[in-house]
């Protein structure tokens, strides 16, 4: 990635620590990975959080 | 000074204490022990309450507010430098229901920066240190609370919770926490860390406190009757109780003496007749991924305005975490959204055999102030992954948890139990653990 991008992602002009931001990048996308392997095309996200666990 | 909030009351009811009294006494604690300890960001000139509190329910008795919580009139920090003058104009709503039943707010407690970390290391108001071992932390985010009840500054405290941050400083210091279901007390006035996995809840002295507590501040009634606690919430009969231990990912990596207290423990609920029995929570990992993104990515919107014109004044961990929020596409976000609904049901599916989950609620006793990983069982683990391990699935589903004391290590650490049950089952739950904390309660006290 590079730092004209990751600023124009934040929209924030002090990225002390591009490396950083690449290593989080990186288990952002894992865990992604991870997590669609288990949606089907059934499942909605739960959006509605002050209600979902009521009954 | 070690006594229950229900004692406390109890001795209030009959004249053997006095309010003003009492407040003075954890006001003194606070005094001796607060320079140390750094438990309290605020401390009030002038405690909260009302005219007549002798009248109500709490009788006066103190309860400190997590400094994420708003009290009218008063500083709310968030351990936060950039909110250090910060003085909201309305109390929380749990904060106008404590003090409309009789508490007295006595002032506010430390935190992890923001509630956005489990160690409650503050660089801004003081590390919040833990009242049985000098070089150990509280835990956190909720440290603060979990010291003051601790050490007798408070009867009770109020605390939030979005990944174990009542739990965790519970466990650490001894003391007793209930994260209830999610939405249960109200997130009014509460500064939030992440809005979908966010809970209030109370730290105390006994489970039969908090539930006191929770009822008297829900937001919907969680008892038929509270008018007389003592008939409306009963301890039930352990024999027959369905136990389910989620042995693999939650026991897999467990610090020797935590280990035994936990054994110890299942033997006492076995030998009251409860039925344990092994069971598995599907996709571990997915419950730790889903929680991460959640609540990366809700706290860095929430900060967004804030980070971009301040974000050299977020202590450099806090500062990390919102930075890896702040790349988090919608995409993913939206994934974790669909994921949960999955998790849920996987989770729900557990009580079908099970009337509740036991397991430590930390897999490790209080870390050193300067550790960033710790040995447990032959494996290298990270402090935050380590104390969050048996915690943070739970917010996931927002289901009721609660840690309660089982015991110490050897040298001296408080071990906990946590036992959680199917979402909007809290009242059963407490019931249950106020049957179990007659046989596990240690007797020490710091």
């Amino acid at each position: 990635m590079d730092e004209e991008f990751t600023l124009y992602l934040l929209g924030y002009h002090d990225v002390e620590n591009l490396d950083a931001v690449r290593e989080s990048l990186r288990r952002i996308g894992e865990m992604t990975e991870n997590l669609l392997q288990h949606v089907s095309m059934d499942e909605e996200p739960l959006v509605d959080v002050r209600t979902w666990c009521r009954e | 000074m070690n006594s229950t909030l229900l004692d406390l009351l109890m001795d209030l009811s009959t004249g053997a204490a006095v309010a003003d009294d009492v407040l003075e006494r954890h006001m003194e604690n606070i005094r001796k022990l607060n320079s140390v300890l750094h438990a309290f960001i605020t401390v009030f000139d002038k405690p909260l309450r009302v005219g007549d509190y002798g009248k109500r329910p709490l009788m006066g008795a103190s309860v400190a507010v997590k400094d994420l919580i708003y009290v009218k009139g008063y500083p709310t920090t968030a351990g936060s430098k950039i909110l250090r003058n910060f003085i909201p104009n309305y109390s929380g709503k749990v904060v106008e229901r404590l003090v409309a039943k009789g508490a007295t707010i006595h002032g506010k407690t430390n935190l992890h920066e923001f509630a956005f970390g489990v160690t409650n290391k503050n660089p801004h108001y003081g590390d919040c240190m833990n009242p049985w071992k000098g070089d150990r932390i509280s835990g956190g985010s909720s440290g603060g609370s979990a010291v003051a009840v601790a050490c007798g500054m408070a009867a009770a405290a109020l605390g939030t919770d979005t990944a174990g941050s009542i739990r965790i400083p519970s466990s650490f210091c001894g003391v007793y926490g209930f994260k209830p279901t999610y939405g249960l007390i109200s997130r009014n006035g509460v500064i939030p860390l992440s809005w979908s996995l966010d809970h209030v809840g109370y730290l105390g002295r006994s489970i039969r406190d908090l539930a006191f507590l929770t009822g008297l501040t829900s937001d919907k009634p969680i008892s038929q009757d509270l008018t007389d606690f003592s008939k409306s919430f009963k301890p039930v009969e352990i024999k027959r109780l369905r136990v389910g231990v989620p042995r693999k990912h939650f026991l897999d990596h467990v610090e020797e003496d935590v280990s035994k207290n936990f054994d110890r423990t299942i033997s006492t609920l076995e030998s009251e007749g409860a039925i344990v029995r092994d069971v598995v929570l599907p996709n571990y990992s997915l419950f730790r991924d889903c929680r991460h993104l959640i609540v990366h990515a809700e706290a860095a919107a929430f900060h967004m305005k804030m980070f971009r014109e301040r974000s050299g004044e977020y202590g450099e961990d806090v500062r990390r975490r919102l930075l890896e929020g702040m790349t988090i596409p919608a995409t993913s976000y939206i994934t974790a959204l669909r994921v949960r609904s999955i998790l849920l049901e996987q989770f729900r599916g557990l009580f079908k055999d099970v009337d509740i989950l036991a397991m430590p609620t930390t897999v490790i006793t209080a870390p050193r102030l300067d550790a960033t990983s710790v040995e447990v069982g032959g494996a290298v683990l990270d402090i935050r992954a380590a104390t969050l391990r048996n915690t943070e699935v739970f917010n996931v589903v927002g289901a009721p948890a609660l840690s309660m004391p089982n015991g110490f290590s050897r040298d001296g650490l408080p071990t906990s139990l946590q036992l959680v049950s199917d979402l909007n089952t809290d009242w059963g739950l407490l019931e249950i653990a106020a049957s179990l904390e007659e046989l596990i309660r240690p007797s020490v006290t710091p």
